[in-house]
């Protein structure tokens, strides 16, 4: 009996301790099956979140939006633009996206369409870009006889980070420190010569900024990075348009700014290729006889404007805008469809 | 005595047994509830994201009917459809929309009323080899500039899985 | 007296955990595989319902060069229009096309018309039809006109 009992009680116990593991078993392997369905790496997040944000907005038009995160760096990257957060990197792809090269807190984003619009004329569109502004990083624009090189104020609105100064005053240090609080991250100065960028008092700006400089004249960017206490040119790029002026302005990089143009361009190219095969398929029309002369004309021209290779390209459809646009109003007034 | 004493044997395990099976069923319908949750919430993010396709598609460029036409709704221009339809074609030209359009196929059914026909044209093909895929269709107008009129049309957007 | 009294106390509690489990697998049979399609499908319905009310008014009515949202008007104000001076079969004719096309072809059960006018067609009574139960779908749009604003309304009905 006693045998039985002892025999008994161990079995129990055995039994117990088995179904207890199994059921401890199944509730891991279930928590773990939950947990690999969970969020991916935080790095990795950000930055393809961010870069997904941002290729969508680039498509719109006329669109405000922030984003915030702390330690991302934009790059060009084998000409693609690249957000990076941390090891973990991810492409922007097609949109047109000029951003600072790096991203201290929070974003502040618009987007903007280019067209060529002569007076009178409704516009033709050729694409649209971000433009984004770091508000740890301060933008002084230097206006010199009243006007400054690029509006910023115009498309981010009055804010701390964008200041808009006498450009006597950039070689004053004290004026220059001024508008400029020690805690900034970086800053940019956007002058409208060279020589405001060469006296620039820049030695007592906030010693942890990074400090650049970007030269808009004559359909140039000049770009500037610091060396000691004196800024050094580092490269010159096209900016045929205010909107390219702009977006050199606010990437202050010229890796970016050159990542982001080809993007502007390889759009604006598709664009009017379109606009040519749909003139040259009108001038066909037997019910639009009566414009087919001019519906030629214009589809002879962006084909003219097309077969420019990359570098000419921005400059034959910007240089033609005039032509373009009173096509579009002569083919509008005769009431025949319009480019675009 | 005996079958007593058998039962008593047996009372552990049936507790433990009956103890498991309560809460296997239980975790069971957590995880299928919470399935099925998941389920209703990408539908409703898919049909959000129908929406927002359509909306993309109209606003661009490429396709926008002219500035000139007052347009109170959605609008595609039908030669502007047409020429991106053919550089569409092209592999390379296609991949540039795959950001904004991305694995989906766009079609284009326009109605000539006066003719009494019917049109088709596929805008954008960057399906591949998508599974899961999911329709949904919306009405638009096309602008036709040869007749200057706008046609009633439909735009089938087939979206693949993400 | 005792034994035999805790032996049943067993019983009821085995009984009562028998129940819980029952009552559970009732639960996970009908709340885990119910489906929530419902409302889904039905929001997808009005949105194109509503697109397409709102296109049809934009569309060109042929052989009147004008938009369906201005012959209708005539037709309501009684305004001759379109070469074959008759608006209102000509804005018939376009709801009879559009609706063949957006409509009949997906066997929709529909009712669409200028309320208060006999501009419609329907392919179901789905004026009668129980707003609870088997209305799916009932936007409408106005249409302005020198005597006050109509609709055009589009019920769908299952």
């Amino acid at each position: 009996m006693q045998t039985r009992g002892q025999l008994e009680s161990s079995f129990q116990w055995i039994f117990v301790l088995i179904a207890g593991g199994a059921f401890l078993f199944l509730t891991v392997v279930l928590f773990r099956s939950c947990t690999q369905h969970g969020e991916a790496a935080a790095s990795g997040a950000v930055a393809g979140d961010l870069a997904s944000q941002l290729e969508s907005l680039a498509w719109q038009q006329e669109t405000y939006a922030n984003a915030s995160a702390e330690g991302v760096r934009f790059s060009c990257v084998g000409d693609v633009l690249t957000v990076s957060s941390g090891d973990a990197s991810s492409p922007i792809g097609e949109a047109s996206v000029f951003l600072p090269p790096e991203m201290h807190g929070t974003l502040r984003m618009a987007t903007r369409q280019l067209s060529l619009s002569a007076q009178g004329s409704p516009e033709i569109a050729l694409g649209s870009a971000l433009y984004g502004v770091d508000d740890g990083t301060y933008y002084l624009v230097l206006r010199d006889a009243g006007t400054d090189p690029v509006d910023l104020e115009g498309i981010f609105g009055l804010s701390a980070n964008i200041v808009s100064l006498d450009a006597a005053d950039v070689s004053d240090p004290a004026k220059l420190a001024a508008r400029v609080p020690q805690t900034a991250r970086a800053v940019v100065l956007v002058s409208p010569t060279t020589a405001y960028v060469a006296n620039a008092g820049i030695s007592r700006l906030p010693p942890g900024a990074a400090l650049r400089a970007v030269v808009i004249s004559s359909g140039q960017a000049q770009f500037y990075d610091t060396q000691g206490d004196t800024m050094r040119a580092i490269a010159r790029m096209p900016a045929e348009d205010p909107m390219l002026a702009l977006g050199a302005a606010v990437s202050s990089s010229p890796d970016a700014y050159a990542c982001a143009r080809s993007r502007l361009i390889d759009r604006a190219r598709r664009l009017t290729r379109i606009y040519e095969l749909r003139a040259a398929s009108l001038s066909r029309e037997p019910s639009l006889s009566q414009c087919a002369t001019a519906l030629n004309d214009t589809s002879a021209l962006l084909a003219q404007i097309d077969a420019k290779n990359g570098t000419d390209y921005l400059g034959a459809v910007l240089g033609a805008e005039r032509t373009l646009s009173s096509m579009q109003s002569s083919l509008r007034s005769r009431s025949c469809p319009v480019i675009a | 005595m005996r079958r007593r004493a058998q039962l008593q044997t047996l009372e552990p395990i049936i507790i433990v047994v009956i103890l498991a099976l309560i809460v296997g069923v239980v975790l069971l319908f957590v995880v299928r509830a919470g399935g099925a949750q998941d389920k209703a919430s990408a539908r409703a993010i898919d049909e959000r994201e129908a929406i927002a396709m359509l909306r993309k598609v109209t606003s661009l460029p490429e396709l926008s009917c002219p500035l000139s036409e007052t347009v109170r709704t959605f609008c595609i221009d039908g030669a502007k459809a047409q020429a991106f339809a053919r550089l569409a074609a092209d592999p390379q030209e296609r991949l540039a929309y795959y950001p904004l359009l991305g694995s989906s196929r766009i079609n284009l059914t326009w109605a000539d009323l006066s003719a009494g026909t019917t049109r088709s044209l596929l805008l954008y093909d960057g399906l591949g080899n998508a599974s899961d895929v999911s329709q949904s269709a919306t009405y638009f107008t096309v602008y036709d500039p040869v007749q200057d009129a706008r046609l009633f049309a439909t735009l089938t957007i087939e979206r693949g899985a993400r | 007296m005792r034994a035999h009294r805790r032996g049943q106390t067993e019983m009821i509690g085995l009984v009562f955990v028998v129940a819980l489990i029952a009552l559970g697998i009732v639960l996970y049979a009908r709340l885990g595989t119910r489906s929530g399609d419902g409302g889904a499908a039905q929001a997808e319905q009005a949105q194109g319902s509503a697109s397409l009310l709102v296109s049809l008014l934009e569309t060109t009515v042929p052989s009147c060069g004008s938009s369906f949202e201005r012959v209708a008007a005539a037709c309501v104000e009684g305004r001759p229009m379109c070469a074959s001076g008759d608006p209102c079969g000509e804005a018939q004719a376009v709801l009879e096309n559009v609706s063949a096309i957006a409509l009949d072809a997906r066997g929709a059960k529909y009712n669409l018309s200028v309320e208060g006018t006999g501009m419609g067609i329907a392919s179901a009574d789905c004026a009668s039809a129980d707003p609870r139960v088997d209305l799916v779908a009932a936007p409408r749009v106005p249409l302005l006109t020198a005597t006050g604003t109509r609709y055009l309304r589009l019920s769908l009905c299952s």
